[in-house]
């Protein structure tokens, strides 16, 4: 049922505690939303997840099967994929380009098999299909041809979106997505978030945008201080006493900030 | 005892790198620019030298300061506002800044020597006034070298602890995001550094020249000793700077008479790969946060 | 007649130097300062091989990619964790202790006097004797590299190599092995270099430690930033104009002593105003950030 857990997970930096021993699971197929006030380790957390990281005690389990240890670009390949908050989108490349990379398993990565075999393989055709198909679904068609670095910034972060899922990634870390976006682009990226999940993923995602996040979470985790103070059901959560005194004063902030 | 003399002269050549090291640590430390330009700084200083005393005919201490303040002036200027100043405005990386100060490294040391020829040209005649002491001698050079360089490091502890133009530059140093946030001119600020940073490096050339005179391509081996010494000495340290100059220096000279001059620089650039790789702190330089996303 | 023969064939030959050099810095986005070394290792390489061994040119060129891409790859992984300046920094400091050890250690390399007597490769009882066929040869070696290296940056390989040249932490979590990319990059530009090197040797049958010094390799650097980063052919446009310029100086009446460092005046303007405003070269599709 679990599709990631981390168990008793923490993390120093000097003498700040970022994370202090967290406990949590992911559940399979739910978008879990993962809040709390700035500083309080969310980002720190997911860099553990991704592996960009080292934990300092405790494990992080996918599919009951050990992460921490694991270099970055083999926690990828294994199914968890992630937005970062800046959308980080290759500049150069075209959007075509951007989310083509993302295709695992190319032939042609190999350097032998790029000089020496033909151009044009049915698995090429494939690639290409399935990008497009993700293209028309973050509805980007008509700019595939488009250089990453003339986007929008909330272009962007539709791309950055649709990178992540050409990876295949069953988990995915979503961070601060809607940061920047305008109203009617945030509701459009939520429809996506939702229908991805429905088509089978699993979405673990950082917010600050409480609208979003008690529109489509399935379960909320709150983060303070690096600690769990509390979790379960939205309309548990929402009205909960601790929640309140969690966000006393930065609620405002985040709201005058667009975060 | 002949060791003893290179001694002496090993002591005097680590007090000009040290000047040298301290220049490029100013604007390095400040401004993570690899500031190669600073060696042409050298070289051209060694000539506005040269020029005063044979073209202009001025005598030599009034030669010598008004070289180090032509070039800290109009060196620094040049520098900022046509080199660097462009750069930080259009927002380039830190590569970039690198292969601009190259360009503009190899622009100047080959005008020198369209200009001047690559022959040493002479910029002190006759002999030094020498202090035999026994078993080493000194010259006044040697003894002018050292005492202003003295007096120049001592300044520099007073200005960057007590001045407020100093402390900026610490603070810059230290965190720039912030030092823009509290409202610190950043602009002028690089050009005073720059300034700052040149006056040291035509210092150290002024001394030189008086000593053995002034060719072209001596400023890259320099900037790059400089540029070890800081890296070895410690990122973000200037004593530290300062210190592993001397020491480069002091080595330089010894080893001379163990490992023949060839051979240095490959050893200089293997103790810098090593390191970078093991310590890229430096031996006096605090480790650097860790990476995240 | 021959003058020129000479001037395209050097053309042809730092074209690939340029082009490969152009694999790591405008593909993969990493600022070698070292590029000569290879050069020069692929250079020593085959001209020892031939004279001290009595070895075919073809097979000491063969080994010099090996030793090349080697020797590439190694520094690549040992580099691999260095942020841009210092990766800078480092690459010189290999260039120059690559020199150095040209320069001195005398009995591998004949020291400051360098390697006399290369021999001109045979093929089949073809000898290329001829600069005119020897240029012929350079011309179809080149060929071939180049267009191993088209095939390279075309395919998906290529497209990953950019994609972690524009950033590296988003290539790392879509689970690319970014490390693996750059160290083959590195390979495989510091193969080419050596191959070159080696054709080098045999062509013009004498070689020397200075050829090969850090100068040299801001050159290359420099043909790379003129034709522009990130279009391979681009370089042999840097190249061409790189070799062409000292001799519209000469034309235009200078006198030798001063052209040289006018010349190196020249480079070192073009580095900074590309650098300022147009950091991609003349022809390029890769702005330094």
């Amino acid at each position: 049922m679990a599709l990631l857990e981390i168990r008793d997970g923490a993390k120093d930096f000097g003498g700040l505690r970022a994370v202090n021993h967290v406990s949590f699971s992911v559940s399979d197929r739910k978008i879990t939303s993962l809040i709390g006030p700035n500083g309080a380790g969310k980002t720190t957390i997911f860099n553990l997840i991704s592996g960009l990281l080292p934990l300092d005690s405790g494990e992080i389990l996918y599919r009951g099967r050990r992460l921490d240890g694991l270099p970055p670009h083999r926690i990828a390949t294994l199914g968890i994929g992630r937005m970062l908050q800046d959308p980080r989108v290759f500049r150069h490349l075209t959007v075509l380009e951007n989310i083509l990379v993302a295709v695992p398993g190319q032939r042609g990565e190999n350097p032998l098999h790029a000089i020496f075999t033909p151009r044009g393989s049915r698995q090429d055709a494939a690639a290409l299909e399935q990008v497009r198909e993700i293209l028309r679904f973050i509805e980007m068609e008509g700019q595939a041809a488009a250089l990453a670095h003339d986007l929008s910034f909330g272009e962007q972060r539709f791309l950055s979106f649709g990178r992540v899922l050409a990876t295949g990634a069953e988990l995915l870390l979503l961070d601060e997505p809607t940061v920047g976006l305008d109203g009617a682009m945030v509701h459009r990226l939520s429809e996506l978030f939702h229908k991805t999940v429905q088509g089978g993923k699993t979405i673990l995602l950082i917010e600050h945008n409480m609208k979003v996040v008690m529109g489509i979470s399935d379960y909320l985790i709150v983060l303070v201080e690096g600690q769990v103070i509390l979790e379960g059901a939205p309309e548990a959560v929402r009205n909960h006493p601790e929640l309140l005194k969690a966000y006393l004063g930065t609620t405002h902030v985040a709201e005058r900030h667009g975060r | 005892m002949v060791i003893l003399q290179f001694l002496v002269n090993g002591i005097v050549g680590g007090t000009i790198y040290a000047l040298m090291a301290v220049g490029f640590a100013i604007v390095y430390n400040t401004s993570k620019i690899f500031h190669v330009a600073h060696g042409a700084v050298y070289t051209l200083a060694g000539y506005v030298l040269f020029l005063m005393g044979a073209k202009l005919g001025l005598p030599l201490i009034p030669a010598a300061l008004l070289t180090v303040v032509v070039i800290a002036v109009i060196g620094g200027g040049f520098l900022e506002l046509v080199a660097y100043r462009p750069l930080r405005r259009r927002g380039a990386g830190l590569a970039t800044y690198m292969i601009s100060s190259l360009g503009l490294f190899i622009f100047l040391q080959n005008l020198t020597a369209a200009v001047f020829g690559t022959e040493t040209l002479v910029v002190r005649q006759g002999p030094l006034e020498a202090y035999d002491l026994g078993v080493v001698t000194l010259t006044s050079l040697h003894v002018v070298a050292l005492a202003v360089s003295l007096l120049v490091f001592v300044g520099l502890q007073l200005f960057f602890t007590r001045s407020r133009l100093g402390k900026e530059m610490r603070a810059l140093a230290n965190n720039a995001q912030l030092a823009l946030t509290v409202g610190i001119d950043v602009n002028r600020l690089h050009l005073y550094i720059l300034t700052l940073g040149s006056a040291l490096a035509a210092l150290a050339s002024v001394f030189v020249s008086l000593d053995v005179g002034v060719r072209p391509d001596t400023g890259f081996a320099i900037v790059l000793v400089a540029a070890v010494a800081v890296i070895v000495g410690g990122v973000g340290y200037l004593p530290g700077a300062a210190i592993g100059a001397f020491i480069l220096g002091l080595a330089q000279n010894l080893a001379v008479i163990e490992i023949s001059a060839a051979w240095q620089n490959t050893i200089a650039f293997t103790i810098l790969i090593l390191f970078l790789l093991f310590r890229p702190q430096g031996i006096f330089g605090k480790k650097l946060a860790v990476r995240g996303a | 007649m021959a003058y020129l023969l000479h001037l395209l064939t050097l053309i042809v030959i730092y074209s690939v130097l340029g082009a490969s050099l152009n694999l790591m810095v405008g593909y993969a986005g990493l600022l070698s300062l070292t590029h000569a070394a290879f050069y020069g290792i692929g250079a020593y390489t085959s001209a020892l091989l031939a004279t001290k061994l009595g070895w075919s040119p073809f097979i000491g060129m063969g080994a010099a990619v090996i030793v090349g891409s080697v020797v590439a790859a190694l520094a690549a992984a040992l580099f691999l964790r260095f942020r841009d300046d210092y990766f800078i920094l480092a690459t010189m400091g290999l260039q120059i202790i690559t020199h150095g050890l040209f320069h001195n250690w005398v009995s591998l390399t004949n020291g400051p006097f360098g390697i006399y007597g290369i021999p001109r490769p045979t093929l089949a009882a073809f000898p290329f004797t001829s600069n005119a066929s020897y240029f012929v040869l350079t011309l179809i070696v080149a060929v071939l590299v180049l267009w191993a290296l088209h095939r390279l940056v075309e395919s998906p390989f290529g497209r990953t190599l950019r994609a972690i040249r524009d950033d590296e932490v988003p290539a790392l979590i879509l689970g690319k092995n970014v490390g693996r990319y750059k160290v083959f990059a590195s390979a495989a530009a510091g193969g080419m270099a050596a191959l070159i090197g080696g054709l080098y040797a045999h062509y013009i049958r004498y070689i020397g430690p200075d050829s090969f010094a850090l100068g040299e390799s801001i050159f290359i650097f420099t043909i790379v930033i003129i034709g522009g980063s990130g279009n391979w052919w681009g370089s042999i446009l840097g190249a061409a104009i790189l070799i062409l310029l000292p001799e519209g100086l000469r034309f235009v009446g200078l006198p030798s002593a001063v052209a040289g460092p006018v010349q190196q005046m020249i480079f070192g303007l073009l580095l900074m105003g590309l650098m300022l405003y147009r950091p991609q070269g003349f022809v390029g599709r890769y702005r330094f950030e």
